[in-house]
């Protein structure tokens, strides 16, 4: 393994592991995922060009990510790319008014697991591993533009979620 | 500032996108809008419970352990099968366009041009995005473009007519690299965004409104434009008219 893979790539194992973690919802799958991007990493290092270690890793995570859900659960992608397109976007003020009482953790776990995988993705790069636009359009390759309607699409959601979570009526 | 243009520069705000002026802006506006303010509040705590450390799958220290001894190993003992042989390029090449194949349907379907046009504006107005080259003079404006863009976009100055030129930019929609002229109209700015129009023949001038900002497109000498800007229709129009005498 060269010096400078050490340094620059293997630091983010924890956001690697977070990330395959969230999109592919079970620790032994993330590890599996986690172990191929890696193995991966070190093949394509060559073209690595510098820069942000961290985007660039997350990247091949989300790919690697991407082709194993392709292999092995290929129903989800469409389902969750039609929910994508077809979402409703509508918030009740009352649910606004209960989502700070409700803005726990487990809650939003919960809600956040619940979410279809393009809106858990762009949520988890931003608030979880808190990279920045231009970072998360790196990772996902989507321009920026488009970043921030995703994001934004996806907390629309992920308040709906949290707003009209059943059992949790006030 | 218009309440009804807020969801996109709200977030910009809270993710820490804004330059500092922007922010000052919203910061004044959150201290007189209550709903804006409360709209604030309350992402900030599903983000601090987003950010707790609960919700971070940390990676088993095992792991790291496993990488550090299968990642040596890996690189002696580079993809030996493919060793030597013309196969291993072929297959690579294979390899890449299925990839390149299998991840096109990932992207959502696109947004109109409109909206393109309205989310780049925004984006715009954030810290260090509005210009590339600035210069009020079309004959800086103009060559500046040269070699960055494969088209020459017409460059105009309407000071004359209260549509002062500022400058220009560089930036994409519809996955194309477009030409951007930014004018002032008052305390306004215009983005106009100008690509060839592939086909499409001149149109007269149409309008759209979309979170606030209006959007106005024609096209002209095989040029399509968008407008926009949180200026009136009207006296964007004009700025149309004045592209196409």
């Amino acid at each position: 393994m060269p010096e400078r893979f050490e340094q620059l790539v293997l630091p983010h194992l924890d956001a690697a592991y977070n990330l395959a973690r969230w999109l592919i919802g079970n620790p032994s799958d993330a590890e599996d995922i986690v172990q191929e991007a890696f193995l991966r990493a070190l093949r394509f290092f060559d073209g690595f060009r510098g820069g942000d270690g961290r985007a660039w890793l997350l990247k091949i995570v989300r790919n690697t990510t991407y082709s194993w859900v392709r292999k092995n659960r290929p129903t989800q992608l469409t389902d969750e790319f039609d929910e994508t397109i077809h979402s409703d976007e509508s918030t009740s003020e009352n649910a606004e008014m209960k989502l700070l009482s409700r803005a726990e953790s487990e809650h939003v776990r919960k809600a956040l697991e619940e979410l279809p995988l393009t809106f858990r993705e762009v949520l988890v790069l931003r608030e979880i591993e808190g990279l920045s636009y231009k970072e998360i359009s790196e990772v996902t390759g989507v321009a920026m533009g488009t970043v921030m309607s995703s994001l934004s699409r996806a907390r629309q959601r992920l308040r709906n979620q949290l707003g009209t979570a059943p059992g949790r009526e006030a | 500032m218009d309440c009804t243009i807020h969801r996109h520069l709200l977030e910009a705000y809270l993710d820490g996108e804004l330059g500092f002026e922007r922010t000052l802006e919203v910061e004044a506006h959150l201290a007189s809008c209550p709903e804006c303010a409360s709209e604030v509040q309350s992402w900030k705590g599903i983000r601090m419970a987003m950010q707790g450390s609960e919700l971070y799958h940390q990676a088993p220290a095992h792991l790291e352990a496993k990488l550090r001894k299968l990642l040596p190993e890996a690189q002696t003992q580079k993809t030996p099968w493919f060793r030597g042989s013309i196969w291993a390029v072929a297959g690579a090449a294979f390899a890449t366009a299925v990839l390149l194949i299998s991840f096109l349907p990932m992207h959502p379907a696109s947004p109109s041009p409109a909206q393109e046009v309205v989310v780049s504006h925004i984006r715009s107005l954030m810290a260090d995005h509005l210009m590339d080259v600035v210069s009020t003079d079309q004959h800086t404006v103009k060559p500046w473009f040269d070699g960055k863009l494969d088209f020459a976009p017409p460059v105009q100055d309407f000071a004359a007519e209260g549509y002062p030129l500022a400058g220009g930019r560089l930036d994409y929609l519809e996955n194309r690299k477009v030409g951007v002229l930014i004018y002032h109209r008052a305390l306004h700015i215009i983005n106009v965004y100008v690509c060839p129009a592939q086909g499409k023949v001149g149109s007269a001038i149409s309008t759209q409104t979309i979170n606030g900002y209006n959007v106005v497109s024609w096209t002209k000498n095989e040029f399509e434009f968008h407008a926009v800007s949180d200026l009136n229709t009207a006296e964007l129009r004009d700025l149309g008219r004045l592209f196409m005498p």
